[in-house]
C-alpha cells in the first residue's frame, strides 16, 4: 500500500508525480525532487523539506 | 569601511598578558598554563624550554619576576608561576631536546665564556647549526653555577640541551685579546666573561654594549654586565638572536624588549581564589597544578568576547568578524570576496556595548551598520531578513496609523509628544493615557504618531533611511518644530543622530518634574515588591531616561535594587531587528538579559518588555505602574492585533480629543479565518499576518492552484509574499477558512518567476 497521503492538483485533478524544481536563493540555483503536477508543474513542499532541508541550506547560504 | 579598519589597528587581542611583559625570557605564559591545566606537562616543558634555554636550571633560579604584575597580586596572591614551573620540570618526562635536521651553516661565531650566559648563546646557535667555538679560561662549564645549584642539576641539564649540537669547545683558554679572534674569520663574538670579566674594550662611552669592529660584530652580556643570573641566561639568548639578525641583514640591532603591554582585563573575571599550597616537597600534585593553573585567568584583552553579545555567541573574537565582515562586503570581483557573515552583519543588535567596553575605541557596532549599508547596496542583504519590519514602518507611518497634530483647540505646539511606533501597538493605553496626563500638564502638547526610521537604517537601505528621517523632519515642521516629549529611548539615539536639530526631553523626565500624584491600587501593591530597573541598551549615556525613570518610580514609594553591573549589558534581542535573521541568537540573548536578576524589571522600553513577556520573565514598563495598565506578566497582542492597535488608537484620539473622523479605514477582509492559538503562534514566529494568509488563500481561489489532500480532505496553496514564500493547509468550513498549519521559506521556487510573469523560460516543465 502506498504510505504518501494521496495529493492532487486541483486545477488538473491529477496525482503529484516526483518531479525535478529548480531553486533560487542569493544567486545560487539548485535542483531537487519534489512532488508536482505531471501536467501544470505547480509544486508542493511538506513541512517537513521546508522546515529541514531548506532551512539548512538557506542558513549555509547566508554564511557561504 | 576603512576608519573602522584602521581603529581595529588599535585592538589589543594581541597584546602579551602582563607576566609575559615582565618576564626576562617572554615566556608565552598563556600556552604554558593552558598545557599545565590540561596536565599535558611534556607539552609544557616544550613552551617552557623554547623560552629559558635551560628548563632545569631556570626552574630552580627563577625569583618569578612575573609575580609583580599579575593582576592577582592585589586580590589574593600572584599566581606561582615558579612552582607551575618547578611541577612541570619534575614531572615532564620527555626531556630530551629534538634533534632538528637543519641544513649545516658555515658561519663563524665566537663565545667568549661559559658561564650560564654564553652556555645559553651557544645553545641557542649551535641548535640552529651555526659554527660555533666557546672559549672557557677555567677547566669546567657553568661558571657562577657552581656557586648556586647542586652541580649534578645544572650540570645534567647543560648535557641534555647540547646533546644533538656540534660545537668546538676550548677549556683552558683565556681570550686575552679580541683581534686574535677577529683575525680567525669570526663574524660576531660574544663576549660573557662574567663577574669582574674583560670587555676588551667594547663597552665604551654611553655603555653601550655593542660595537662593529671592522667586520665583527661584538656583543655582551651576562653578570659582565652586573646581570643576575636568570636575566644572564635570558641575555645570552637575546644576543643569538641579536647575531642572527646581524647574520642575515648586516644589520647591528641591539633587543630591547619592553615590559609595557596594553592588554587591559575585564574585572568582573578577577574571583578570590586561593594560592594552592603544594603538599608534596615543593610540587604539586596533578590536581594541586591544575588548581594553581586555573588561577591564571589568562590575561588577555577581552571585555569584548564577554560584553558583545555577538563575540560571545558566535565564540568568535573581533578581529575574526572583522576579517569575516570585510570579505563579505568587498565587492564581487575583489580577491577577499565572500560571503561568510551575511548572517552575522544582520545579527548585531547595535547595542553599542562593545564601543563601553573597548579600550582601544573600536566602534564595532558602528561598522556593522556600515557593513549593512554596503551589503544592500552590493544587492546581497536578504530580503527577508528586515522585510517584516519595513512593512511594519510603512504601517505606522502610514495613514491608518500615522498622526501628525498639534494640540486640540490649539494650532501651535511648544511639545509634542512621540511615543514611538511600538508603544501604542503593544498597548494603545501607553499613547492615549501618557497623552491626556501631558496635555492636562500642558495644554500646548502635540501628538506625533509615526516611526523614527531606525528600521530602514537597519535594514541597510541608506535612500530608504535618509526618505524616512526627512520625513520625520518634515512633520516635526508642520508641528511648529516643538522640543519632542520622547517615550522610546531608541528613537532619542536616533533623532540625536540623525537629527540634531530637534530637541528631544526624555518623557519620564518630564513626568516625574511635576508634582508627584502617582498614587492608584496597582502602585500600593508593588510597594512590597523589590524590583531591578532594566536599562534598555539604546539609554546608554542617555541620563535623562535612566534618571527620570528611577525618580519615578521612587515617587511611587517602589524600592529597587540595581543590576549587578547597572546599564552595562546588551541588547534585549529586538535591536538591529537580528532575531528574524538569527532567532537562536534572539533567544539567547533574550535569556541572558532575563538573567540579570531573580527580581522582576521595571523598564522603559515596550519592546524590552515585550520580550521579558515572552521570556515569562515578570516586568514592567514604567507607564504600567504610573497609569495602572499592565501586570508583569500576560498574554501579548499577535502581529495583526498590534496592527490593529496603532489604528485603532488614531482613531480614539481623533474622536475623543479632536472630535474628528477619521478619514481612512482600513478595509475589513471578507475573507474569515479561524485561527488557534497554536497557530498564532507560529504565525507570530513566522511574522505573518493575518492579512499574508487571506492574501495566500484568495490567490489559490482566484488561480486554482492549490493541492488537494484526498485522506486529510484538506488543501494546501502558497504563494511569494515579496522576499518570503508562505505555506498554507486548510479546510474551507462554513464560518470561513480553518487554517491548519503555516510554514515559510525564503529559498524561491523557480518555477513561482513564470507563474507570476517575471520570467519566461519555461524548461522547467
Ligand atoms: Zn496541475
Amino acid at each position: 500500500m502506498e504510505a504518501k497521503p494521496t495529493l492532487i492538483c486541483d486545477r488538473c485533478h491529477v496525482e503529484l508525480e516526483e518531479a525535478e524544481a529548480q531553486f533560487l536563493y542569493l544567486g545560487n540555483k539548485m535542483r531537487h525532487k519534489v512532488p508536482r503536477c505531471p501536467q501544470c508543474g505547480l509544486v508542493y513542499l511538506p513541512e517537513s523539506l521546508v522546515t529541514g532541508r531548506m532551512r539548512k541550506l538557506e542558513e549555509a547560504l547566508e554564511e557561504k | 569601511m576603512d576608519q573602522f579598519l584602521k581603529q581595529f589597528d588599535q585592538c589589543r587581542q594581541w597584546e602579551k598578558p602582563f607576566c609575559t611583559a615582565t618576564c626576562p625570557f617572554h615566556m608565552d605564559v598563556l600556552d604554558f598554563q593552558e598545557k599545565m591545566a590540561r596536565g599535558s606537562y611534556n607539552a609544557a616543558f616544550k613552551t617552557f624550554r623554547n623560552a629559558v634555554a635551560f628548563p632545569d636550571i631556570v626552574a630552580a633560579l627563577c625569583p618569578e619576576y612575573c609575580a609583580s604584575s599579575c593582576p592577582r597580586k592585589d586580590l589574593d596572591q600572584a599566581v606561582q608561576l615558579n612552582l607551575l614551573e618547578k611541577t612541570c620540570v619534575a614531572k615532564a618526562t620527555k626531556k630530551d631536546p629534538t634533534d632538528y635536521n637543519v641544513p649545516i651553516k658555515n658561519r663563524k661565531i665566537a663565545v667568549v665564556g661559559g658561564g650560564m650566559s654564553g652556555l645559553a648563546c651557544a645553545l641557542r646557535l649551535s641548535s640552529k647549526k651555526y659554527d660555533v667555538s666557546l672559549y672557557e679560561k677555567t677547566d669546567r662549564l657553568g661558571g657562577r653555577l657552581w656557586e648556586l645549584l647542586p652541580p649534578a642539576l645544572f650540570l645534567e641539564d647543560v648535557r641534555r640541551q647540547f646533546q644533538f649540537e656540534n660545537y668546538s669547545l676550548h677549556l683552558n683558554t683565556e681570550v686575552l685579546n679580541i683581534k686574535e679572534l677577529v683575525a680567525q674569520g669570526f663574524e660576531a663574538i660574544y663576549i660573557a666573561t662574567g663577574k669582574g670579566g674583560s670587555d676588551f674594550g667594547v663597552l665604551g662611552e654611553g655603555y653601550v654594549p655593542y660595537r662593529l669592529d671592522k667586520k665583527t660584530a661584538l656583543f655582551l652580556g651576562g653578570s659582565l654586565l652586573e646581570k643576575d643570573p636568570i636575566h644572564s641566561i635570558a641575555d645570552g639568548l637575546d644576543m643569538a638572536w641579536a647575531i642572527e639578525i646581524y647574520l642575515k641583514t648586516g644589520k647591528m640591532e641591539y633587543p630591547i624588549f619592553s615590559s609595557e603591554t596594553k592588554a587591559a582585563i575585564s574585572k568582573d573575571r578577577l574571583q578570590t581564589l586561593a594560592a594552592i599550597v603544594p603538599s608534596n616537597d615543593g610540587i604539586f600534585t596533578d590536581k594541586e597544578s591544575l588548581a594553581e593553573a586555573s588561577r591564571c585567568i589568562r590575561c588577555q584583552c577581552d571585555s569584548c568576547r564577554t560584553d558583545c553579545d555577538l563575540s560571545a555567541f558566535y565564540k568568535k573574537w573581533p578581529l575574526k568578524m572583522r576579517d569575516e565582515i570585510m570579505s563579505t562586503v568587498s565587492p564581487s570581483d575583489s580577491i577577499l570576496h565572500g560571503t561568510p557573515a551575511i548572517r552575522l552583519i544582520n545579527t548585531c543588535t547595535d547595542c553599542r556595548l562593545f564601543e563601553e567596553s573597548c579600550p582601544a575605541d573600536i566602534k564595532f557596532c558602528e561598522m556593522l551598520r556600515e557593513a549593512r549599508l554596503r551589503l544592500h547596496n552590493l544587492g546581497k542583504m536578504p530580503g527577508a531578513y528586515h522585510q517584516f519590519w519595513l512593512a511594519d514602518m510603512e504601517h505606522a507611518n502610514g495613514e491608518f496609523a500615522a498622526l501628525v497634530k498639534t494640540p486640540p483647540h490649539e494650532t501651535q505646539s511648544n511639545y509634542a509628544f512621540f511615543p514611538g511606533c511600538q508603544l501604542g501597538a503593544t498597548d494603545p493605553r501607553y499613547v492615549s493615557e501618557t497623552y491626556r496626563y501631558l496635555l492636562s500638564k500642558d495644554p500646548q502638547t502635540g501628538l506625533l504618531l509615526r516611526c523614527c526610521g531606525v528600521p530602514a537604517a537597519w535594514s541597510g537601505n541608506e535612500k530608504r533611511h535618509a526618505a524616512e528621517i526627512a520625513s520625520l523632519k518634515n512633520d516635526w515642521e508642520r508641528l511648529g518644530c516643538p522640543t519632542l516629549i520622547i517615550a522610546c529611548p531608541s528613537c532619542a539615539r536616533e533623532l540625536k543622530e540623525q537629527l540634531p536639530e530637534v530637541a528631544t526631553i526624555s518623557l519620564y523626565e518630564i513626568l516625574s518634574q511635576g508634582e508627584p500624584l502617582w498614587g492608584n491600587s496597582k502602585i500600593q501593591k508593588k510597594q512590597d515588591c523589590l524590583y531591578s530597573i532594566f536599562d534598555p541598551c539604546s539609554a546608554k549615556q542617555q541620563e535623562n531616561f535612566q534618571t527620570g525613570v528611577r525618580e519615578l518610580v521612587s515617587q511611587c514609594g517602589i524600592a529597587i535594587e540595581e543590576l549587578p553591573n547597572g546599564d552595562h549589558h546588551g541588547c534585549c534581542g529586538f535591536g538591529g531587528h537580528a532575531k528574524i535573521a538569527n532567532p537562536a541568537f534572539g533567544d539567547y540573548v533574550a535569556k541572558q538579559r532575563s538573567g540579570l536578576s531573580e527580581n522582576p524589571y521595571i523598564t522603559y522600553c515596550i519592546n524590552c518588555r515585550d520580550i521579558f513577556y515572552e521570556e515569562r520573565k515578570p516586568a514592567l514598563h514604567v507607564l504600567d505602574l504610573l497609569f495602572d495598565l499592565n501586570e508583569e506578566t500576560g498574554a501579548l497582542p499577535n502581529l495583526s492585533e498590534r496592527r490593529k492597535n496603532r489604528v485603532q488608537l488614531k482613531e480614539s484620539l481623533l474622536t475623543e480629543l479632536w472630535e474628528e473622523k477619521m478619514e481612512a479605514i482600513p478595509e475589513t477582509p471578507k475573507t474569515k479565518l479561524i485561527l488557534t492559538a497554536e497557530i498564532q503562534q507560529k504565525m507570530n514566529e513566522q511574522k505573518l499576518l493575518e492579512e499574508d494568509i487571506i492574501n495566500v488563500l484568495e490567490f489559490a481561489d482566484s488561480t486554482g492552484r492549490r493541492i488537494f489532500d484526498q485522506e486529510k480532505k484538506t488543501y494546501t496553496a502558497f504563494r511569494e509574499l515579496g522576499y518570503i514564500t508562505c505555506w498554507v493547509e486548510y479546510r474551507p468550513v462554513q464560518e470561513g477558512f480553518e487554517i491548519l498549519n503555516v510554514y515559510t521559506h525564503r529559498i524561491t521556487i523557480e518555477l513561482e518567476m513564470i507563474w507570476n510573469g517575471s520570467k519566461t523560460d519555461f524548461d522547467l516543465r
